[in-house]
């Protein structure tokens, strides 16, 4: 949903990233760090906040999942 | 002009109007354009301060605190200066590396989680109170049920008692005010809040906070040293005073712009899981509040001109977010709109920390009328208050109920 257009303010841009190319993505700073601990679906190993991934050409092909819940 | 800007940065156009001009805050609509239309970023000599509406330049200016600094106030006043001399809000008005660590632990007591937790409470009140009030067939929306809702909702969440709630009314549009220059409405507002003051100090104690609520929590964080003790206060103040009604003006502003707009009534009624969306949408259309101020640190180039050091920006949150490069059919009101990226709650570092209470609190009033009525329609003229800086309606009579057959 994305509702706080980026901001690491919402938590609702939640996504699971296939475990295969999660390491290619730079890791989280703090603040998405905290982000991810209060989802509505449960931080999974391969959580991230959607809004934070720049998509490079090392990611193509990645799957993405979203979670039950986002809200 | 732009064959210029080239070679050397030039100064900002002029724009000689004065924006808090009667006229200008009872058609804001006209100052938007006035604004957009007079460059990316102008001088306006009345207050020597800059102004930003295009959508471009205020997001810019919002996402780069380094040069847009919120220390100085985020008000048109300079408070490390002159008259309008006080102690910076902790959190509005600091920069990194203050606002940093204090912004990380109100994440955390106003995360995602916590504000979850509200959600039965949240619904629970705006569905009593609306089934009651939809028996009525006739209200005001605002001083019936927003008002009395959010004073129930919020003050609640933080811990605070019940007695002398709605003094916080008088307070918000204080708040909206004195953003602004020190004018009549600033001055007639600060009259009104005077009495209230005593009453109003007494809710930041420590003793006045019921258990369970956030405001006991940032007391909790003072003795963990994760906040500075001295700042729990004008903290507990900032969220009284930042969160009350700009939520009140925001769904209220929902709550018009669907009954002038039946057939955004008819999609919703159609498609209830765009609620949050219709909130949204109404937010960005009637941004609550419209400006904000930043200033500029050092002389550097913005938007093709060279800016003063240490001179005040207003930023027009409310232009941005009707300004016709960025969204389509700008003025008009569609809950199927993509709202991404609209900045009623600012962005950047200081991004609005309730977000996620305010959404809350729109979802809850609007899923609850969808339950309760088929019409919604006005029922009689809306009007606004006028204020330096907020975007709010004082009065909107409402009809509801069935369908005629
Ligand atoms: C529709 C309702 C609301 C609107 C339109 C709104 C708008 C804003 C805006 C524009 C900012 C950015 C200020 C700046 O950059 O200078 C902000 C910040 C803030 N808001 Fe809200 N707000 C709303 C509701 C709330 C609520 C419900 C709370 C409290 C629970 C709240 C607490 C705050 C705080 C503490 C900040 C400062 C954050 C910081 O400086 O890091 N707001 N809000
Ligand atoms: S869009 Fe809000 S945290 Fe990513």
């Amino acid at each position: 949903m994305a509702e706080c257009g980026g901001n690491m303010a919402c938590g609702t841009c939640h996504v699971y990233v296939q475990q295969s190319y999660f390491s290619r993505i730079p890791e989280p700073e703090e603040m998405e760090d905290q982000m991810l601990d209060a989802t509505a679906s449960a931080r999974q190993p391969n959580s991230r906040l959607s809004c934070q991934i720049i998509i490079t050409a090392a990611l193509d092909g990645v799957e993405i999942t979203c979670p039950e819940s986002q809200i | 002009m732009a064959g210029l800007t080239k070679v050397s940065a030039a100064a900002p156009p002029v724009l000689d109007i004065d924006p808090f001009a009667t006229r200008y805050l009872e058609n804001p609509y006209h100052f938007h354009e006035v604004l957009r239309g007079a460059g990316p970023i102008v001088h306006i000599p009345k207050y020597d301060m800059y102004a930003v509406g295009r959508y471009a330049e205020v997001q810019s200016a919002f996402a780069d605190w380094k040069n847009f600094s919120s220390a100085a106030g985020t008000g048109l006043g300079h408070v490390q200066k002159g008259s309008a001399l006080r102690t910076p809000g902790p959190i509005v008005e600091a920069d990194p590396p203050e606002h940093t660590k204090l912004r990380s632990t109100l994440n955390r007591i106003l995360s995602p989680a916590v504000i979850r937790g509200w959600r039965d409470d949240f619904e629970a009140e705006a569905e009593r109170r609306v089934a009651a009030i939809v028996q009525r067939g006739e209200f005001d929306a605002v001083t019936d049920l927003v008002e009395p809702f959010i004073l129930r909702v919020l003050p609640d969440a933080m811990g605070l008692d019940d007695e002398g709630r709605e003094n916080l009314l008088p307070i918000g549009d204080l708040t909206g005010n004195a953003l602004g220059p020190r004018n009549d409405l600033f001055i007639e507002s600060e009259r009104r809040v005077e009495p209230l003051l005593p009453w109003f100090n007494s809710k930041f104690e420590r003793a006045a906070m019921l258990p369970g609520g956030f405001g006991e929590k940032i007391w909790q964080a003072s003795d963990t040293g994760d906040i500075e003790t001295e700042k729990v206060m004008p903290l507990i103040r900032t969220f009284l005073r930042g969160g009350i009604d700009t939520g009140v003006s925001g769904i209220s502003s929902m709550i018009w712009l669907l009954a002038c707009n039946p057939e955004q009534w008819s999609a919703l009624k159609a498609e209830p899981k765009l609620v949050r969306q219709a909130f949204d949408e109404a937010l960005r259309l009637e941004t609550p509040a419209q400006s904000l101020f930043r200033t500029t640190r050092g002389s550097f180039a913005f938007a093709g001109c060279q800016l003063d050091d240490d001179v005040k920006v207003m930023c027009c949150l409310a232009a941005a977010n009707r300004d016709p490069a960025q969204w389509a059919d700008a003025d008009n009101y569609n809950v199927k709109r993509s709202t991404i990226g609209h900045i009623a709650f600012g962005t950047g570092i200081h991004v609005c920390i309730g977000q996620m209470v305010a959404r809350l609190e729109g979802e809850a009033i609007l899923a609850a009328l969808l339950r309760h009525t088929e019409i919604l329609e006005m029922n009689g003229p809306a009007r606004h208050k006028l204020s330096n800086t907020a975007r709010r309606l004082a009065a909107l009579p409402i009809r509801v109920g069935r369908k005629a057959n």
